[in-house]
């Protein structure tokens, strides 16, 4: 059930350099939130008109965390908020992730800025997953997911951390056995994942990112083309209402 | 029902003057899980053409200082969609349903005008002013003897009440007023988006796929003012203002500039309660101010 309404901001700090995470007192949404969901966050200086979306990295009792990166106006308001102000959210929106079925064994593959949208997945998976995790250097939230006893593998393009080179080289590297792949991050890195998941003959379900204005699927602004099986030709489905995860094997990833 | 708030436009009585703007609202659903439909004067829905359009490539959507640009391209499942699935939600409701239509070409203005003719729809907004397709929008828009002609033929295609939405990007906007009106309008709908760019300094390209897009929000309000107020000045039928309204404030201005009633757009997607609170605000305003009807103050500056 989609809220309009103000969150109280909670250990807003950052992680890493331009890299915040807060917490958002917003008992709404975290009720109803599932793990791949996202909040609409509205900058409060009213110049910047479009709200930011943001997915949700973790869902407690009565508040919701984000991880976000300062990039621009909007995210650069958001920074220098400080515990107690308040802040205008709407939410949870989108699909969020299927989980797997019982048995499954899944392997979960962030990269950046798509690592946090999987935390709360990789906690409610009650089954066996891997998790695989794609820095540009320095890894931050990895001790999230071992935290909840996850392996987990990290690469980054400076070898801090472990490995060095992408998230798909490791995860090919390492050739984890797997029913179910999620994946979250840079355009690139999902359709690599796509692609290898196809390889492997098991269905990934990517978290697609799109420049985005209602939110709520009215405006049409953050579209991604989707072919359907069985259907001849591809449609512009939805980030924020269709999405924002999708089957890796309908989106269409060239053009 | 407060009579004070009642505006009639093209012979359609609405409950109050304030409608949603053409493809900021869907056709209702998804903004009718947040706000209750039945208080609005009329819905218009997202631009409907005769067959399904893709839609432009992404990027579609930038933010701007106080404003945002658009190029969505008129994306929709077509007429016939429409009528099985959106109208249907709509009616559900008590309020008044406007559709956009759109086309490329002549031919495919009537085909959509003719097809909504015999259905349960309270006007069709004529939009010969979407700077983002590349065959018919403002093609039509832009020359007042195109403007007539289209007018005309849609005219023949259909008795539903018709307002035609009107371009910015025009001369002299009372023009352009005039000849809608002399091919037929009941109404017009002023204004439509500004084209407008914004670059990406880092990347060094424009935001837009389509490089060019329409501008909205409230940086374009004084050049919709002054167009409405122009064009109220000009011609008898009546006016929807339109453009960066986002308070009630905004909506007076225009309502005291001469609009019949008011449409809201962009604000929708910076605070989904908009059309909400500036119909409470308008209200609020007549009462503390003592005034019976919009009447008194519609056009009231000279």
């Amino acid at each position: 059930m989609n809220t309009y309404c103000k969150a109280a901001i909670r250990n807003q700090k950052e992680l890493m350099t331009g890299i915040w995470k807060m917490e958002l007192e917003a008992p709404e949404i975290a009720h109803s939130a599932r793990p791949g969901q996202f909040i609409q966050m509205y900058p409060p200086d009213e110049r910047n008109l479009l709200a930011r979306p943001i997915s949700l990295a973790a869902i407690h009792g009565e508040s919701v965390e984000v991880v976000y990166r300062v990039v621009g106006k909007g995210t650069e308001q958001f920074s220098r908020l400080r515990d107690n102000d308040m802040v205008q959210l709407m939410g949870p929106l989108g699909n969020g992730f299927t989980l797997p079925e019982a048995g499954e064994r899944s392997v979960i593959i962030g990269g950046g800025l798509g690592i946090p949208p999987l935390l709360e997945l990789s906690k409610r998976i009650p089954g066996e997953a891997e998790v695989f995790l794609g820095y540009a250097d320095a890894p931050f939230m990895d001790g999230d997911f071992r935290g909840h006893g996850r392996k987990v593998h990290v690469a980054s393009q400076t070898g801090n951390g472990g490995f060095r080179g992408t998230v798909l080289e490791l995860v090919e590297a390492i050739a984890p056995f797997a029913d179910r792949v999620y994946a979250c991050g840079p355009r690139q890195m999902l359709q690599a994942v796509a692609e290898w998941a196809e390889r492997q003959g098991i269905p990934a379900q990517v978290s697609m990112e799109e420049r985005m204005a209602c939110g709520i699927g009215a405006c049409l602004g953050c579209a991604v083309k989707i072919q359907k099986p069985g259907e001849k030709d591809w449609q512009y489905l939805r980030v924020c209402r269709d999405g924002p995860v999708f089957s890796g094997r309908e989106v269409v990833w060239n053009g | 029902m407060d009579d004070r708030m009642e505006t009639v436009v093209a012979g359609v009585a609405l409950k109050n003057p304030v409608i949603t703007a053409s493809g900021t609202f869907g056709s209702g659903r998804e903004y009718g899980e947040l706000i209750d439909l039945n208080c609005l004067g009329a819905v218009t829905v997202k631009g409907v053409s005769c067959e399904p359009w893709k839609g432009n490539p992404i990027p579609r959507i930038a933010e701007t200082q106080s404003g945002m640009l658009n190029s969505i391209g008129l994306q929709n499942p077509g007429v016939e969609h429409f009528i099985e699935h959106d109208l249907p939600f709509l009616r559900q409701h008590d309020t008044k349903i406007i559709v956009n239509i759109c086309g490329h070409t002549l031919a495919q203005y009537c085909a959509v005008a003719e097809r909504l003719a015999d259905c349960d729809v309270d006007m069709l907004e004529l939009n010969i002013s979407c700077p983002n397709v590349e065959e018919g929008g403002l093609a039509f828009g832009t020359a007042p003897r195109m403007v007539e002609r289209v007018v005309q033929a849609v005219r023949h295609y259909t008795g539903q009440p018709l307002t035609v939405k009107l371009s910015p990007e025009v001369t002299d906007i009372t023009e352009i007023a005039r000849a809608a009106v002399s091919g037929g309008a009941d109404a017009l709908s002023l204004i439509n988006t500004l084209r407008g760019m914004k670059i990406d300094i880092h990347r060094r390209r424009a935001v837009l796929a389509s490089k060019t897009g329409g501008y909205s929000g409230p940086g374009i309000m004084p050049v919709a003012l002054r167009m409405v107020y122009e064009v109220c000045k000009t011609v008898d039928v009546p006016v929807i203002g339109m453009g960066g309204i986002a308070t009630f404030e905004d909506a007076l201005e225009f309502i005291m500039a001469g609009a019949a009633a008011v449409a809201v757009g962009t604000a929708n997607f910076h605070n989904p309660y908009a059309t909400v609170e500036i119909i409470e605000g308008i209200r609020g305003y007549l009462e503390e101010n003592d005034i019976a009807s919009l009447d008194k103050i519609r056009g009231i500056v000279d």
